[in-house]
């Protein structure tokens, strides 16, 4: 109510407004403007939302039962009434504009009651009998939509004969009973972390089933699958090629389709792991949301993360994707489409794939309304943008940091090593003027930016900025592995004590062997430093280079170094008068190890302590003040090192 | 009894009156389903060893005795953390609690200048059409949803006249600030009462000479004052109006008639007669808005006790709801006792 009149009112030139809303909000006029909605069907982006069926449950571990109940579902009433025209239409699991997105071999689940009746009669022919179960549907208290979409499933699931139950649940109940598979079905929506499929295929997908070895061979002939696997275990066609999964060994028999090259995957499973990720199953964490525990599709997941030949892990991703589609292991309700939401006189906001709004080249009208604010006694005028939010941030350290209020604030205050460039999916530089691979893809190489300092604010101090930062930031985040946290995306992927900052004089000894640079679709073996930039096209000074050592090759990587999580702070800032002789004693970053005497792990370091309620800049605005529950505000950092933009742009100086 | 011996037998049930809710406060909170440590750790991926760690450190994997003892010891020794937001407990309920005072005391301005002018004019004018009109306002004022009277206040006050303001709140200057939280090192008694006066924004600012801060304050205020005072007002009116029927209705009225007296020394008589219930339910009113109004909280943007309350409620944040019903406690204890104290001066008649 507060953020609407806010809106309305034109304090605010931004407002976070439920879809249910946004009819009472679009076109309200604004002294001669008028506030917008703009919804751009054709502009998919990435949040889902989805209703999970408890596989490990009856009746939801029956394929058919599954295919019914996604046939009578009334996506129409949901996409247009509840969700206001805000999400279109989804029938995979990775959502269009994603790498591995494919409609190839895809059942589309639209509303279709009499097919879903048909499959159920087809049921009870077999000794099905609907009515045998209660099926409850669950959701989180306050989330009206959701209320809406359970009254409707309630409504149409029990017209196949089922008994179905409504249960509304606090948010922390709700969130227990869903990591611990104690309910039949909830309804729930997903905002990725990072822009790969991964991060929709390990928390739906993944069966939980782990693997000692996992291979692929590519261009397999249908008569050579029994060199590879002792068993077919699924043949999956996919728009070009067929994959073919199964135990490691000979002997199989392949009667599959044919007519396409066949890329044939072989595994070997891990039972005791597996049978410990079973045991005590946590969704999203230990197996997939649904329970779903199909080992060769687990196989393909898991070995999807690792292929960097982007036709066969597509391709994998893919038979992935097809199976869990087809057997309808998941319900989804749609995906989001890009809606914009601001006064007309609000121009450049762009909205970067991954979720958060960006405001580095936000400006506005000359004859932007001009109100009081209430806050500080600052006016909202043609230079101050207000928006109107709801929400706090649990924390300013992004270490910690895990929600989407400390996001959107670290999306301006912190530059990380990579960025996305608008609205684009392809990562561009940013603190890292280029990067490199080794030839295996187990080592990332960052060189840094030279002349970039972070803003204290607090202090009005500022820091110089090099490799041991970049190094330190990230390292920092693993070592504090704290609650709630996203540090996996770091500790699960990169070996962070084994990874280094390198001089340039090292760097370019390793270059001699050869690196891989790979940017905007392109690649090349680099074995220069010069080479390195000119790839890049950089040309300023740069400020050393920090080695990554991955645990294994993982070809998002470079996405994650977007995230915030990425966010790069000053260690002199985070470690105080400790800083020079932990330098020091890592050998001025070869050894990040020793860095642990001086953060320790969990929410007591001092250096948590001071970042969740004091944070640097190293992005284009810092945090100059804040109220909890009351206000944030940004203002233009001046020290920013990309600050010129905005003179180019606009002509001013922060 | 003396008045002394009353206060220290009142005081002396305070502990266990404390303890006693914040026990019961703590079965209920313990007794939800789900886990709350989970919702303190945020929403997404689990992160089983983090999770084991907080765990520990708030003493999950023990008693719930044990458990309710390590939050009433470090309650008590005012080392409680908050476990998302990782703040002593005591420093977000300091930064929230004078601008709930603030609310308090303008509702509260609202709710007697509304509430007792009615009831008496009620009546006075018993029976008649204002009566009538008094009585009908009482009972739309205690079925009205709230959240209906706020969004038309904040459409008519707010959206199309711009009366008010919905963001931030007014604050003393910085020199300000540290000018009232001085006075406490500085002057060891009085010097920390008006310190701790002073740290209500509009009391630092007028202390510090600030009254266009002053003025923003009531700006920012008189609206959710408003409607906090027309929600309960009605309610009081009928109090007021009652008890002072109640009162003109009594032998001594009559007997003041009998004597002669003026028509306004028998209404001042039987006024002061007929507030004694009244003081008590104003008391207990005063004390519900000290505790934060939540829904008024949350539809006026105001960052006090109430919407710390309803976060805290919302993601099971035991140590936040443990400590705020510490202080709510405390303040209905001594609203209460203020209001026993208040009986004897307005009724003689009461002895201590």
């Amino acid at each position: 109510m507060t953020r609407i009149s806010l809106y309305k009112a034109g304090v605010a030139d931004i407002a976070a407004v439920t879809p249910a809303r946004w009819k009472d909000v679009n076109l309200t006029p604004v002294d001669g403007h008028k506030l917008l909605l703009i919804i751009d069907k054709e502009k998919p982006r990435l949040t889902i939302q989805y209703i999970i069926l408890n596989t490990m449950r009856e009746p939801f571990n029956i394929p058919e039962v599954r295919q019914a109940l996604a046939y009578a579902v009334p996506y129409g009433t949901i996409l247009d009434q509840i969700f206001g025209g805000l999400y279109t239409s989804l029938y995979t699991i990775v959502p269009k504009g994603m790498f591995g997105y494919t409609e190839y071999g895809i059942i589309k689940y639209e509303f279709n009651e009499a097919k879903a009746r048909e499959i159920i009669d087809k049921l009870r022919e077999q000794g099905f009998d609907p009515g045998k179960y209660s099926i409850t549907v669950i959701y989180n208290l306050g989330n009206t939509a959701r209320a809406q979409i359970a009254a409707l499933l309630q409504n149409f699931w029990t017209r196949l004969g089922f008994k179905v139950f409504v249960e509304v649940y606090s948010w922390p109940e709700f969130l227990d009973r869903v990591d611990h598979f104690n309910f039949d079905v909830a309804i729930l929506g997903w905002i990725p972390d990072y822009l790969d499929p991964d991060n929709y295929l390990m928390p739906f997908v993944w069966g939980g089933a782990e693997f000692t070895e996992l291979k692929y061979y590519k261009d397999v002939a249908p008569a050579d699958v029994g060199r590879y696997v002792s068993k077919v275990e699924r043949a999956i066609e996919t728009e070009k090629y067929i994959v073919v999964v199964g135990p490691k060994g000979t002997g199989a028999t392949y009667t599959g389709p044919t007519g396409k090259p066949i890329i044939v995957v072989s595994y070997v499973l891990d039972e005791e792991k597996t049978a410990k990720n079973w045991e005590k199953p946590v969704a999203f964490v230990t197996i997939g949301a649904a329970g779903w525990k199909d080992v060769p599709v687990s196989a393909l997941v898991k070995l999807s993360r690792m292929v960097l030949d982007p036709e066969v892990r597509a391709a994998i991703i893919n038979a992935a994707v097809i199976v869990f589609n087809n057997e309808a292991v998941m319900i989804l309700l749609g995906q989001a489409v890009t809606g914009r939401n601001y006064g007309s006189w609000v121009q450049n906001m762009y909205y970067p794939l991954s979720a958060f709004a960006r405001y580095d080249l936000v400006w506005e009208t000359p004859d932007a309304p001009v109100r009081d604010t209430g806050v500080l006694g600052i006016k909202n005028d043609p230079q101050t943008m207000v928006i109107a939010t709801f929400g706090w941030p649990d924390t300013f350290d992004p270490a910690k940091s895990y929600e989407s209020f400390g996001w959107e604030i670290f999306w301006q205050i912190y530059s990380k090593p990579v960025t996305y460039r608008y609205e684009e999916i392809e990562p561009e530089p940013e603190l890292a003027v280029a990067w490199a691979f080794s030839e295996d893809a187990t080592e990332l190489y960052f060189v840094i930016r030279g002349g970039v300092v972070a803003y204290d604010p607090w202090n009005d101090k500022t820091y110089p900025i090099d490799a041991t930062d970049v190094l330190f930031s990230c390292w920092r985040v693993v070592r504090l592995n704290l609650p709630g946290s996203a540090a996996w995306m770091f500790s699960d992927f990169i070996d962070m004590d084994a990874s280094m900052v390198l001089t340039e004089e090292e760097f370019k000894q390793e270059l001699a062997r050869g690196l891989v640079a790979v940017y905007r679709g392109r690649e090349k073996v680099v074995k220069s430093l010069d080479e390195l930039l000119s790839f890049f096209g950089y040309k300023g000074p740069t400020a050393g280079v920090v080695k990554f050592k991955l645990h294994f090759p993982y070809p998002p990587i470079l996405h994650i170094f977007t995230t915030a999580i990425a966010s790069v702070i000053p260690m002199e800032y985070a470690l105080g008068d400790k800083y020079e002789v932990a330098l020091a004693e890592s050998n001025y970053g070869k050894n990040p190890s020793a860095w642990a005497k001086y953060v320790v792990p969990g929410e007591d370091d001092p250096s948590y302590r001071l970042l969740k309620d004091k944070p640097v800049s190293t992005g284009p605005y810092y945090v100059a003040d804040y109220r909890e529950g009351s206000y944030i505000l940004l203002k233009l950092n001046r020290y920013y090192w990309n600050a010129t933009l905005w003179e180019q742009l606009y002509g001013y100086k922060p | 009894m003396g008045l002394a011996r009353f206060l220290a037998r009142r005081v002396a049930t305070f502990v266990p009156t404390v303890i006693g809710v914040l026990l019961i406060t703590y079965i209920i909170a313990y007794s939800i389903p789900g886990d709350p440590v989970r919702a303190w750790v945020g929403e997404k991926l689990l992160n089983p060893e983090a999770l084991e760690r907080v765990r520990e450190k708030y003493k999950f994997n023990a008693p719930w005795y044990e458990q309710f003892a390590f939050f009433v010891t470090q309650l008590m020794r005012a080392e409680l953390e908050d476990p998302i937001r990782h703040r002593n407990v005591f420093d977000e309920i300091f930064e929230r609690f004078p601008i709930t005072v603030e609310l308090a005391i303008v509702g509260f301005v609202f709710l007697v200048a509304i509430g007792i002018p009615l009831g008496i004019v009620a009546a006075i004018k018993k029976d008649s059409v204002v009566d009538f009109f008094v009585r009908i306002f009482a009972l739309v004022g205690s079925s009205l949803p709230a959240f209906v009277l706020y969004y038309y206040l904040i459409l008519i006050l707010f959206v199309y006249t711009r009366t008010t303001e919905l963001a931030g709140v007014p604050l003393p200057s910085v020199q300000c600030r540290a000018m009232v939280a001085s006075l406490a090192q500085n002057y060891p008694y009085i010097g920390t009462v008006a310190s701790a006066i002073g740290s209500v924004p509009m009391f630092g600012a007028a202390m510090c000479g600030e009254f266009g801060v002053v003025a923003e304050t009531f700006r920012r205020l008189y609206l959710p004052g408003l409607a906090l005072g027309l929600l309960n007002g009605g309610f009081i009116a009928r109090i007021v109006r009652n008890s002072l029927l109640d009162a003109l209705s009594s032998e001594y009225i009559l007997y003041a008639k009998a004597r002669g007296l003026s028509k306004l020394r028998i209404w001042g008589h039987a006024l002061k007669n007929a507030l004694v219930p009244v003081v008590t339910v104003l008391g207990i009113n005063f004390g519900g808005l000290l505790s934060g109004a939540i829904i008024a909280e949350r539809a006026f943007n105001i960052p006090g006790m109430g919407r710390l309350m309803y976060e805290a409620i919302t993601r099971a944040n035991f140590p936040i709801v443990i400590a705020c019903t510490f202080l709510f406690a405390i303040i209905y204890v001594t609203v209460n006792l203020v209001v026993d104290i208040l009986y004897a001066v307005i009724d003689p008649r009461i002895r201590y």
